[in-house]
Protein backbone atom coordinates (compact mmCIF):
# COMPACT_ATOMS: atom_id res chain seq x y z
CA UNK A 1 0.00 0.00 0.00
CA UNK A 2 2.99 2.42 1.16
CA UNK A 3 4.02 1.58 -2.08
CA UNK A 4 1.69 2.09 -4.24
CA UNK A 5 1.06 5.27 -2.64
CA UNK A 6 4.71 6.56 -3.47
CA UNK A 7 4.33 5.57 -6.95
CA UNK A 8 1.31 7.55 -7.05
CA UNK A 9 2.79 10.63 -5.43
CA UNK A 10 5.62 10.29 -7.90
CA UNK A 11 3.44 9.98 -10.93
CA UNK A 12 2.08 13.05 -9.93
CA UNK A 13 5.04 15.37 -9.06
CA UNK A 14 5.70 13.89 -12.94
CA UNK A 15 2.97 15.64 -14.04
CA UNK A 16 2.96 18.42 -12.50
CA UNK A 17 6.27 18.88 -14.08
CA UNK A 18 4.75 17.56 -17.51
CA UNK A 19 2.04 20.34 -17.29
CA UNK A 20 4.65 22.84 -16.32
CA UNK A 21 6.74 21.68 -19.61
CA UNK A 22 3.62 21.90 -21.97
CA UNK A 23 0.69 23.64 -20.75
CA UNK A 24 1.46 27.37 -22.95
CA UNK A 25 2.08 24.53 -26.23
CA UNK A 26 -1.29 22.93 -25.82
CA UNK A 27 -2.79 26.35 -24.75
CA UNK A 28 -1.70 27.97 -27.85
CA UNK A 29 -2.33 24.94 -29.85
CA UNK A 30 -6.16 25.42 -28.26
CA UNK A 31 -6.35 28.75 -29.27
CA UNK A 32 -5.86 28.55 -32.83
CA UNK A 33 -9.42 26.66 -32.49
CA UNK A 34 -11.14 28.06 -29.80
CA UNK A 35 -10.76 31.62 -27.54
CA UNK A 36 -8.12 32.03 -25.77
CA UNK A 37 -9.87 32.39 -21.79
CA UNK A 38 -11.47 28.87 -22.81
CA UNK A 39 -8.50 27.74 -24.02
CA UNK A 40 -6.55 28.03 -20.94
CA UNK A 41 -9.70 26.91 -18.62
CA UNK A 42 -9.86 23.63 -21.43
CA UNK A 43 -5.91 23.20 -21.38
CA UNK A 44 -6.02 22.02 -18.10
CA UNK A 45 -8.50 19.92 -18.49
CA UNK A 46 -6.82 18.43 -20.66
CA UNK A 47 -3.76 17.24 -18.24
CA UNK A 48 -6.53 15.86 -15.60
CA UNK A 49 -8.26 14.16 -18.54
CA UNK A 50 -4.47 13.26 -19.54
CA UNK A 51 -3.93 12.21 -16.21
CA UNK A 52 -6.78 9.49 -15.85
CA UNK A 53 -5.62 8.20 -19.81
CA UNK A 54 -2.33 7.87 -18.66
CA UNK A 55 -1.83 4.11 -19.07
CA UNK A 56 -2.48 4.48 -22.58
CA UNK A 57 0.03 7.62 -23.36
CA UNK A 58 1.55 7.19 -26.23
CA UNK A 59 5.28 8.96 -25.82
CA UNK A 60 7.37 10.01 -28.57
CA UNK A 61 11.39 10.03 -28.29
CA UNK A 62 11.91 13.64 -28.95
CA UNK A 63 8.90 15.46 -28.04
CA UNK A 64 7.58 13.27 -24.59
CA UNK A 65 3.93 13.20 -24.33
CA UNK A 66 3.30 16.88 -26.36
CA UNK A 67 1.61 14.92 -29.76
CA UNK A 68 -0.24 12.69 -27.39
CA UNK A 69 -1.42 15.45 -25.51
CA UNK A 70 -2.46 17.43 -28.67
CA UNK A 71 -4.47 14.68 -29.29
CA UNK A 72 -6.60 14.67 -26.35
CA UNK A 73 -6.43 18.60 -26.59
CA UNK A 74 -8.01 18.28 -30.29
CA UNK A 75 -10.94 16.09 -29.21
CA UNK A 76 -11.92 18.27 -25.99
CA UNK A 77 -11.81 21.17 -28.53
CA UNK A 78 -14.09 19.24 -31.00
CA UNK A 79 -15.91 18.52 -28.27
CA UNK A 80 -16.20 21.83 -26.88
CA UNK A 81 -16.80 23.26 -30.46
CA UNK A 82 -19.42 21.01 -31.07
CA UNK A 83 -21.79 21.74 -27.98
CA UNK A 84 -21.49 25.87 -28.63
CA UNK A 85 -22.65 25.33 -32.05
CA UNK A 86 -25.21 23.33 -30.49
CA UNK A 87 -26.31 25.45 -27.66
CA UNK A 88 -25.87 28.63 -30.01
CA UNK A 89 -28.52 26.70 -32.85
CA UNK A 90 -30.55 26.20 -29.97
CA UNK A 91 -30.54 29.65 -28.12
CA UNK A 92 -30.48 31.84 -31.63
CA UNK A 93 -32.29 29.21 -33.42
CA UNK A 94 -29.53 29.98 -36.67
CA UNK A 95 -27.06 28.13 -38.11
CA UNK A 96 -23.91 28.20 -35.79
CA UNK A 97 -21.31 31.14 -37.00
CA UNK A 98 -18.73 29.69 -39.38
CA UNK A 99 -15.58 28.58 -37.51
CA UNK A 100 -12.37 31.46 -36.87
CA UNK A 101 -8.96 30.83 -37.77
CA UNK A 102 -7.11 31.81 -34.96
CA UNK A 103 -4.22 31.22 -36.21
CA UNK A 104 -2.42 34.78 -36.41
CA UNK A 105 -3.13 34.95 -32.20
CA UNK A 106 -1.01 32.33 -31.67
CA UNK A 107 1.90 33.83 -33.97
CA UNK A 108 4.27 36.72 -33.34
CA UNK A 109 3.40 38.32 -36.65
CA UNK A 110 6.06 40.88 -37.78
CA UNK A 111 5.32 43.07 -39.90
CA UNK A 112 8.31 42.92 -42.39
CA UNK A 113 8.47 39.11 -42.58
CA UNK A 114 5.83 39.31 -45.52
CA UNK A 115 6.44 35.49 -45.83
CA UNK A 116 4.92 34.21 -42.66
CA UNK A 117 2.02 37.35 -43.11
CA UNK A 118 1.40 36.04 -46.17
CA UNK A 119 1.25 32.14 -45.01
CA UNK A 120 -1.15 32.79 -41.98
CA UNK A 121 -3.59 34.72 -44.55
CA UNK A 122 -3.69 31.99 -46.93
CA UNK A 123 -4.09 29.24 -44.47
CA UNK A 124 -7.65 30.73 -43.43
CA UNK A 125 -8.92 29.66 -47.08
CA UNK A 126 -7.78 26.34 -46.86
CA UNK A 127 -9.99 23.36 -45.75
CA UNK A 128 -9.64 22.09 -41.94
CA UNK A 129 -7.15 19.10 -42.56
CA UNK A 130 -4.93 21.23 -44.49
CA UNK A 131 -4.36 23.92 -42.01
CA UNK A 132 -4.30 21.14 -38.89
CA UNK A 133 -1.18 19.62 -40.65
CA UNK A 134 0.25 22.68 -41.48
CA UNK A 135 -0.31 24.22 -38.22
CA UNK A 136 1.13 20.89 -36.57
CA UNK A 137 4.21 20.19 -38.78
CA UNK A 138 4.68 23.95 -39.45
CA UNK A 139 4.11 26.71 -36.28
CA UNK A 140 4.84 23.41 -33.75
CA UNK A 141 7.49 21.89 -35.84
CA UNK A 142 6.31 17.96 -35.40
CA UNK A 143 7.81 15.60 -37.61
CA UNK A 144 5.40 13.53 -39.91
CA UNK A 145 5.30 10.94 -37.22
CA UNK A 146 4.59 12.96 -34.36
CA UNK A 147 1.54 14.67 -36.01
CA UNK A 148 0.28 11.03 -36.70
CA UNK A 149 0.04 10.69 -33.05
CA UNK A 150 -2.14 14.24 -32.43
CA UNK A 151 -4.16 13.01 -35.88
CA UNK A 152 -4.42 9.08 -35.39
CA UNK A 153 -3.37 8.15 -39.47
CA UNK A 154 -0.21 6.59 -40.42
CA UNK A 155 2.90 8.93 -41.09
CA UNK A 156 2.61 8.20 -44.44
CA UNK A 157 -0.81 9.64 -44.54
CA UNK A 158 0.40 12.70 -43.26
CA UNK A 159 3.44 13.04 -45.58
CA UNK A 160 0.69 13.02 -48.24
CA UNK A 161 -1.13 15.20 -46.60
CA UNK A 162 1.73 17.93 -45.94
CA UNK A 163 2.94 17.80 -49.65
CA UNK A 164 -0.48 18.79 -51.06
CA UNK A 165 -1.29 21.59 -48.05
CA UNK A 166 1.91 23.02 -48.97
CA UNK A 167 0.85 23.30 -52.60
CA UNK A 168 -2.36 24.58 -51.80
CA UNK A 169 -1.18 27.15 -49.52
CA UNK A 170 0.90 28.31 -52.57
CA UNK A 171 -1.64 28.07 -54.98
CA UNK A 172 -3.87 29.72 -52.29
CA UNK A 173 -1.15 32.63 -52.18
CA UNK A 174 -0.78 32.96 -56.11
CA UNK A 175 -4.17 33.19 -56.78
CA UNK A 176 -4.86 36.01 -54.15
CA UNK A 177 -2.20 37.86 -56.08
CA UNK A 178 -3.45 37.03 -59.19
CA UNK A 179 -6.83 38.27 -58.65
CA UNK B 1 6.06 32.04 -53.89
CA UNK B 2 7.51 28.70 -53.36
CA UNK B 3 5.69 25.91 -51.08
CA UNK B 4 8.89 25.93 -49.45
CA UNK B 5 9.22 29.12 -48.83
CA UNK B 6 6.23 29.69 -47.29
CA UNK B 7 6.51 26.89 -45.23
CA UNK B 8 9.43 27.31 -44.21
CA UNK B 9 8.21 31.13 -42.62
CA UNK B 10 5.79 28.86 -40.55
CA UNK B 11 8.50 26.69 -38.97
CA UNK B 12 10.29 29.52 -38.08
CA UNK B 13 7.61 31.53 -36.48
CA UNK B 14 7.40 32.67 -32.89
CA UNK B 15 4.38 31.77 -30.83
CA UNK B 16 2.87 34.23 -28.57
CA UNK B 17 3.43 33.80 -25.48
CA UNK B 18 -0.31 33.56 -23.95
CA UNK B 19 -0.01 32.28 -20.49
CA UNK B 20 2.84 34.36 -18.31
CA UNK B 21 5.06 32.67 -15.73
CA UNK B 22 2.18 33.82 -12.87
CA UNK B 23 -0.87 32.14 -14.63
CA UNK B 24 1.17 28.86 -14.98
CA UNK B 25 2.03 29.12 -11.83
CA UNK B 26 -1.77 29.05 -10.72
CA UNK B 27 -2.79 26.94 -13.29
CA UNK B 28 -0.46 24.30 -12.05
CA UNK B 29 -1.25 24.22 -8.53
CA UNK B 30 -4.77 24.63 -9.04
CA UNK B 31 -4.23 21.36 -11.70
CA UNK B 32 -1.96 19.71 -8.89
CA UNK B 33 -5.03 19.52 -6.73
CA UNK B 34 -7.50 18.49 -8.98
CA UNK B 35 -5.18 15.30 -9.80
CA UNK B 36 -4.75 14.61 -6.26
CA UNK B 37 -8.49 14.66 -5.97
CA UNK B 38 -8.73 11.94 -8.94
CA UNK B 39 -5.60 9.79 -7.89
CA UNK B 40 -7.35 9.88 -4.01
CA UNK B 41 -10.69 8.33 -5.82
CA UNK B 42 -8.45 5.79 -7.89
CA UNK B 43 -6.83 4.74 -4.68
CA UNK B 44 -10.44 4.62 -2.61
CA UNK B 45 -11.96 2.79 -6.00
CA UNK B 46 -9.11 0.07 -6.25
CA UNK B 47 -9.46 -0.63 -2.51
CA UNK B 48 -13.18 -0.56 -2.61
CA UNK B 49 -12.71 -2.99 -5.57
CA UNK B 50 -10.61 -5.40 -3.74
CA UNK B 51 -12.71 -5.09 -0.65
CA UNK B 52 -15.74 -6.41 -3.05
CA UNK B 53 -13.67 -9.08 -4.48
CA UNK B 54 -12.45 -10.13 -0.78
CA UNK B 55 -16.17 -10.50 0.08
CA UNK B 56 -17.34 -11.76 -2.90
CA UNK B 57 -14.46 -14.82 -2.82
CA UNK B 58 -15.30 -15.15 1.61
CA UNK B 59 -18.77 -15.59 0.64
CA UNK B 60 -18.23 -17.91 -2.34
CA UNK B 61 -16.00 -19.71 -0.01
CA UNK B 62 -18.13 -20.11 2.83
CA UNK B 63 -21.16 -20.92 0.03
CA UNK B 64 -18.78 -23.98 -0.91
CA UNK B 65 -18.29 -25.48 2.43
CA UNK B 66 -21.52 -25.20 3.82
CA UNK B 67 -22.84 -26.87 0.49
CA UNK B 68 -20.36 -29.37 0.37
CA UNK B 69 -21.14 -30.44 4.70
CA UNK B 70 -24.45 -29.74 4.42
CA UNK B 71 -25.68 -31.87 1.62
CA UNK B 72 -26.42 -29.43 -0.73
CA UNK B 73 -24.21 -31.03 -3.13
CA UNK B 74 -24.76 -34.36 -2.06
CA UNK B 75 -27.89 -36.27 -2.77
CA UNK B 76 -29.24 -37.91 0.06
CA UNK B 77 -32.77 -39.30 -0.83
CA UNK B 78 -34.70 -39.74 2.25
CA UNK B 79 -33.99 -36.38 3.27
CA UNK B 80 -35.25 -34.56 -0.03
CA UNK B 81 -38.76 -32.99 -0.70
CA UNK B 82 -39.27 -35.43 -3.10
CA UNK B 83 -42.94 -36.31 -4.04
CA UNK B 84 -43.30 -39.85 -4.88
CA UNK B 85 -45.10 -40.86 -8.10
CA UNK B 86 -44.31 -41.11 -11.73
CA UNK B 87 -45.94 -38.90 -14.42
CA UNK B 88 -45.95 -41.41 -16.53
CA UNK B 89 -46.10 -45.11 -16.14
CA UNK B 90 -42.06 -45.95 -16.75
CA UNK B 91 -41.49 -48.53 -20.09
CA UNK B 92 -40.00 -51.09 -17.28
CA UNK B 93 -42.48 -51.00 -15.05
CA UNK B 94 -42.65 -54.28 -13.47
CA UNK B 95 -43.89 -55.69 -10.22
CA UNK B 96 -40.97 -55.64 -9.06
CA UNK B 97 -40.30 -52.39 -9.94
CA UNK B 98 -43.61 -50.66 -9.59
CA UNK B 99 -43.33 -51.62 -5.92
CA UNK B 100 -41.26 -48.22 -5.99
CA UNK B 101 -43.58 -46.37 -8.04
CA UNK B 102 -43.28 -42.67 -7.82
CA UNK B 103 -44.46 -39.34 -9.16
CA UNK B 104 -41.35 -37.28 -9.82
CA UNK B 105 -42.11 -33.51 -10.04
CA UNK B 106 -38.82 -32.15 -10.27
CA UNK B 107 -37.68 -31.04 -13.91
CA UNK B 108 -34.98 -33.65 -14.96
CA UNK B 109 -36.02 -36.34 -12.63
CA UNK B 110 -35.71 -40.28 -13.40
CA UNK B 111 -37.96 -41.69 -16.32
CA UNK B 112 -37.26 -45.12 -15.30
CA UNK B 113 -38.57 -46.57 -12.44
CA UNK B 114 -34.62 -48.25 -12.34
CA UNK B 115 -33.33 -44.77 -12.53
CA UNK B 116 -35.87 -43.92 -9.34
CA UNK B 117 -35.06 -46.94 -7.69
CA UNK B 118 -31.24 -45.61 -8.01
CA UNK B 119 -31.17 -42.81 -7.54
CA UNK B 120 -33.92 -42.51 -4.40
CA UNK B 121 -33.87 -45.74 -2.81
CA UNK B 122 -30.44 -46.38 -2.75
CA UNK B 123 -28.61 -45.44 0.49
CA UNK B 124 -25.71 -44.60 -1.20
CA UNK B 125 -23.81 -48.36 -0.17
CA UNK B 126 -26.29 -50.02 -2.58
CA UNK B 127 -29.19 -51.06 0.02
CA UNK B 128 -32.26 -50.51 -1.14
CA UNK B 129 -35.32 -49.90 1.07
CA UNK B 130 -37.83 -51.85 0.99
CA UNK B 131 -41.45 -50.75 0.20
CA UNK B 132 -44.06 -52.57 0.96
CA UNK B 133 -46.95 -53.92 -1.66
CA UNK B 134 -49.31 -53.55 -2.82
CA UNK B 135 -49.08 -50.15 -5.67
CA UNK B 136 -51.86 -49.07 -7.12
CA UNK B 137 -52.63 -46.47 -10.09
CA UNK B 138 -53.85 -43.19 -10.15
CA UNK B 139 -55.32 -40.67 -13.06
CA UNK B 140 -53.28 -37.40 -12.24
CA UNK B 141 -55.03 -34.15 -13.26
CA UNK B 142 -53.14 -33.58 -16.31
CA UNK B 143 -54.31 -37.28 -18.07
CA UNK B 144 -50.99 -38.74 -16.76
CA UNK B 145 -50.90 -42.03 -14.70
CA UNK B 146 -49.74 -42.26 -11.42
CA UNK B 147 -48.39 -45.48 -9.70
CA UNK B 148 -48.74 -45.14 -6.01
CA UNK B 149 -46.81 -46.95 -3.21
CA UNK B 150 -49.82 -47.98 -0.69
CA UNK B 151 -47.28 -47.43 2.43
CA UNK B 152 -47.39 -44.63 5.55
CA UNK B 153 -44.09 -42.53 4.63
CA UNK B 154 -42.31 -44.15 7.72
CA UNK B 155 -43.15 -48.03 6.24
CA UNK B 156 -40.80 -46.91 3.69
CA UNK B 157 -38.63 -44.75 5.90
CA UNK B 158 -39.13 -41.57 4.70
CA UNK B 159 -39.95 -38.34 6.56
CA UNK B 160 -44.30 -37.47 6.43
CA UNK B 161 -43.60 -33.80 4.61
CA UNK B 162 -42.36 -35.79 1.81
CA UNK B 163 -45.44 -37.33 0.80
CA UNK B 164 -47.74 -35.51 -1.31
CA UNK B 165 -51.44 -36.26 -0.39
CA UNK B 166 -52.40 -38.01 -3.62
CA UNK B 167 -56.18 -38.86 -4.57
CA UNK B 168 -56.20 -42.73 -4.45
CA UNK B 169 -58.35 -44.52 -6.66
Amino acid sequence: MRQARRLLAAQRAEHDALFRAHYPTVVAFLARRIPVEDAKDLGAEVFVEAWRQRDHVIVDEDRGWLPWLFTVARRMSNAWLAAQAAAGARNARMAPPAPEDFTARVVEVDAANQQLSAALEAMVRLGEEDREVLELCGLFGFTPAQASITLGVPAGTVRVRLHRARQRLSEAIDGEVAS
Amino acid sequence: MTDDELFDALTGATMVTLVDERELDRRARHTARRIRREARREQVAGIHRWWVALVAGIALLLAGVGAATGGLLHREPAQQDLVWCYTRVPEDLTDDTARFGVLWVEPGGPSTAQQAIDLCYSDGDGTMKPIPDPVSQCVLPDGALAVLPIAKCTDIGLPESSLEPLTDN
